[in-house]
This record gives structure tokens, sequence and C-alpha cells, in this order.
């Protein structure tokens, strides 16, 4: 494979441009996302490769490396990124506006970042996907979206020049910026920089104290870009995080992020309880999963549980950006139906719309870690790490947070199943029922091919 | 040189405070040029000499005009409506 991890992040940058054409639109997006889903599978198979951009050398260009836990961040962006672009080609029917340019953008980061191995070129990722999730925000065009879209850009601009300055730490210390030199050389000083690289990745997840900003964006967003931003935007800095404390403990620093991911999981699961409307359902849902990918950081210490975190870290992350993706379109379709997003307003999916129904179905059973799903099996690892490690509170959290995520998703399916009296528009785009289906199912079905 | 870096983490300090404190948009904006500032000026001399920190904030400045100029475009959106 000489240039194929390049390709990766080249042909959605190649979908940037040509989504500006008009002419031929559903052809351009279909063609570009099918391509870079083939590359994200092959990159899946192979799941090892390192070359450098353009032939520069290290330290002067660019490294890109391919390891498991990236190849399974980069096929799970491709998946949800693909179902989610045939649902856009029906969602938006006449004017799409900069939809695709935004969504490409993201895409690109995405792949930028899971493959970089180097911390600035990390920052440039960073930024990238921050600035193309507050135009996918602001894009919906109502104030309130606006309004979201300010707090959000504000906030992640903070988060991510705090993670400039790390950067400059590691620099002036280390006087590298590839990764895995600067994991090699272990200096005491490298806390700090890990703490300060911690609270902007904390910022960047809507880890608990820093959730604020998270709600109002995911749920003013339009569907499809909520499917975006909740199940991959949220995903990069949580991977940066596991990524360097995988290679390097820092103690009270794991702990510390464990503790307030348990907290996320429980304040995130009730807060979703009190929800009247599907979407900042969701997003409350988004808070607590995110949780998880925290909770499970202390495991890391132990050698011998090392290999079941990551396995359990990344079937969760796959899992839940599957899941939550399919829940937003889902909700999508029911706002088409309803013009509403309010919980009691989608009444008689089960039999009026079953498609819709199951990916509710099956991507609920997977939040709520129900067996076979790739849920489940994340869960497991988790208790078992907990026990071997006698760190009870993580499978307390974990436990704990299934049966809250049953909570908040009974209500969903419930409403599914009651009769209404009013007569809804009986018809939704096949395509926009299709994705929502195929995401849920692959998300219930992560737990059979997750082994 | 060393007073230099000290200035610019306090300028980045500064930045962060008037991001959490102001709740006027036009103030948030300038607060997050003022800590991208600062940010800069502890890169730029942390590594007198050296070109790597001087093209790392090159790169940050182009990054920092874009946001800028999302940010504004978003703000007067605001003001519009």
């Amino acid at each position: 494979m000489s240039s194929e991890l390049g390709l990766l992040v080249g042909v959605p940058l190649l979908g940037v441009s040509l989504g500006l054409i008009k002419r031929f639109r559903s052809f351009i997006v279909i063609f570009i996302s099918s391509i870079t889903l083939f590359l994200s599978f092959r990159a899946y198979i192979s799941k090892d490769g390192f070359e450098t951009v353009g032939g520069w050398l290290v330290p002067l260009g660019i490294g890109l490396r391919l390891d498991t836990l990236s190849a399974n961040f980069i096929l799970m962006t491709a998946l949800v990124c693909f179902f989610v672009s045939i649902y856009s080609l029906s969602f938006f029917k006449k004017s799409s506006g900069f939809f695709w340019v935004f969504f490409f953008s993201v895409w690109t980061g995405l792949n930028g970042f899971f493959l970089s191995e180097d911390f600035f070129n990390l920052y440039v990722a960073l930024e990238v996907l921050s600035l193309a999730g507050v135009s996918l925000v602001a894009s919906a065009k109502t104030s309130k979206a606006i309004k979201a879209s300010i707090d959000y850009l504000f906030i992640s601009l903070m988060a991510s020049l705090m993670y400039l300055m790390s950067v400059g730490v590691i620099y002036l210390k280390a006087g590298t910026l590839s990764i895995s030199d600067f994991l090699s050389k272990n200096s005491p000083f490298f806390e700090y920089a890990m703490g300060l690289i911690a609270i902007s990745v904390a910022i960047k997840c809507a880890l608990f104290p820093f959730h604020f900003w998270l709600v109002p964006a995911h749920a003013s967003a339009l569907s499809p870009a909520s499917a975006i931003l909740s199940a991959l935007l949220v995903k990069p800095p949580a991977y940066l995080i596991a990524r360097l404390i995988i290679e390097f403990n820092t103690g009270y620093l794991q702990i510390v992020l464990s503790a307030l991911g348990a907290i996320a999981i429980a304040f995130g699961s009730i807060m979703a309880m009190r929800q009247q409307t599907i979407k900042t359902l969701l997003a409350y849902s988004t808070v607590a999963q995110i949780g998880y990918i925290f909770l499970i950081l202390p495991l890391f210490e132990f050698e011998n549980l090392k290999d079941d975190a990551v396995k359990a870290l990344s079937l969760h992350a796959f899992t839940h950006a599957l899941a939550k993706a399919s829940m937003f379109l889902a909700s999508g379709n029911s706002i088409y139906v309803s013009n509403s997003d309010e919980i009691s307003l989608m009444p008689d999916f089960a039999s009026r719309h079953p498609l819709t129904f199951f990916g509710i179905f099956f991507s609920g059973a997977s939040l709520m870690g129900l067996p076979t799903s790739g849920g489940f099996i994340a869960k497991f690892l988790i208790l078992k790490g907990s026990i071997e490690s006698g760190l009870y509170y993580i499978g307390i959290a974990a436990i704990l947070g299934g049966l809250l995520a049953g909570l908040y998703i009974y209500p969903l399916w419930k409403e599914c199943f009651e009769k209404s009296e009013r007569k809804p528009k009986g018809y939704i785009p096949i395509w926009m029922e299709l994705s929502a289906f195929s995401l849920g199912l692959l998300s219930f079905a992560g737990g059979v091919f997750g082994f | 040189m060393n007073l230099y870096l000290y200035l610019g983490v306090l300028i980045a300090c500064i930045g962060i405070f008037g991001l959490l404190a102001f709740r006027s948009l036009g103030k948030r904006l300038i607060s997050a040029n003022i800590l991208s500032s600062g940010v800069f000026i502890y890169l730029i001399a942390g590594g007198v000499g050296d070109p790597v920190p001087q093209a790392l904030v090159l790169t940050g400045l182009v990054v920092s005009v874009s946001a800028t100029a999302l940010a504004v475009a978003l703000i007067s959106l605001n003001y519009e409506q």
C-alpha cells in the first residue's frame, strides 16, 4: 500500500470542493463516499501501515500511522458518514446549502486525526473539525442554532488553543512533535503537558463539568448534522487521550478522568430521562456514553488488562457511534412526519414505518448493552477488567449506566406502539428509513463481528 | 527570553478569563484572539532561532484568522435575527 493512507484523507478532501457543484450532486456524493468506505475497509483489514506525506521523512514531514485502534475508528467514521450521506441526499429536498462542504470537511478532519502521528497535525485536524462542526450546527439557520453554534465555537476555540499550548510545552521540552518519539522519552515534566491535554480533551468531549455546550448545539442542528456531531465529533479527543494513556501512565490523572466519566454516566442518563424532545434526550445520552471512554482509562495501567481495555474502548466507541447516528437519523424521520420532535409525536411507527422502528429498536438495545450487541461485549469486558483490577466502581458505573440507558430508551420504544388519532403524513423516503435501519442493525451486529 | 515565556502564559490566562467571564459576544471574540496571541508569544519565545515553532505559529495564525472570520459571520447573523 503505497499511498493509501494519504488517500483516506485526500478523497474526502476532494469532496469538499466537488460538493459545491449542484449538477450530478447525488452521483458525486455517492461516488466519493463509496470510495472512502472501500479504502476504510481495506485499512481495517490491513490494520498496519506507516507512511510519510509527500515522501518527506518524519522530523520534517508528517507521518501517518495505522494500527488496530485507529483502523477501528476509521471504519466507524466511514460507516457512519456513508449512511448519513445516503440519508442526506433524500433529506435535503431542494437546497442543501453548504452541507456537503462541511460534511466532507468533517470526514477529512476525522480521517486525518485518526491517522496522524504528529501532535501539531492533530491540532490542525482538531481545528478543521471544530470549524466544520460549528458550521454544521449553524446551517440549521434558526436563531437557537446560531446562538448554540457561537457558544460551541468559543468553547472549542478555547480548548484548541489550550491544546496548542500543550503542544508548545511538548515541543520545547521534548524537542519533537512525533507521538511515538514523545512517548519513548519519559520525563516527569510531561505530566503537565498531559494535564493540559486532558483539560482541553475534556472540554472538547463534553466530559461532565464541561458538558454545557453540547446539548444545545447537538439538539438544534438538523438531524443528519446532529448524527455526525453526536456520533463522531466527540470521539477524536477521547481517542487522543486513550492513545496517549495506553503508552504513558499518569496515575492520578486517569483516576480523576475516570471519576468524572462515572459522574457523567449518572448525570447524563438522569438528565436524558427528564427530556421531552427526542433530540435533547439523545444529546444527554451522548454526554453519558462519552463517560464510558474516560471511565475505563485506569484499566490501562494494568499490563494484563490492557488488551481487553483497548478492545472494550474501540468496541464501545464503534457501537455508540453507529447507534447514536441511527437514533438521530430516526429522529429525523419522526420530525419529517410530524414536524416536531416531541417524543409523544412518533406514534405507531412500529406498524407504519417498521424500518425506522427497528432502527430505533436495535440501536436502543446496543446503547443499553443487551446481549450480543457491541455494547454488551464492551460492558462485559469493562466489568471483567474492573473485577480483576479491584477498581469496583468502574463495574458498578458501567452496569448502572446500562440500566439507566434502558430507562431513557424505553419511552422511545413505547411511543412507537402508541395508536394516534392524528393523521400523520404517511410517507418517508425509503433511503432515509433504510440508512437509519442499517446503522442500527450494524451497531447491534457489531458484537457478533467484533470477535 | 524567559520573561516573554511568562508574559505569553499571562496573556493566555487573561484571554481564558475573558472568554469565561463575559457574556457579550464581541468581548468574547476579542478574548479568544488575546488567548491565541498569548499562545503564539509563548511558542515564539520558547523556540528562538528554531524554525519549527515559527512554522507552527504561522499555521496557527491562519487557523485563528479563519476562526475569527467564522465567528464574526455568526455573530452578525445572530444580530440580524
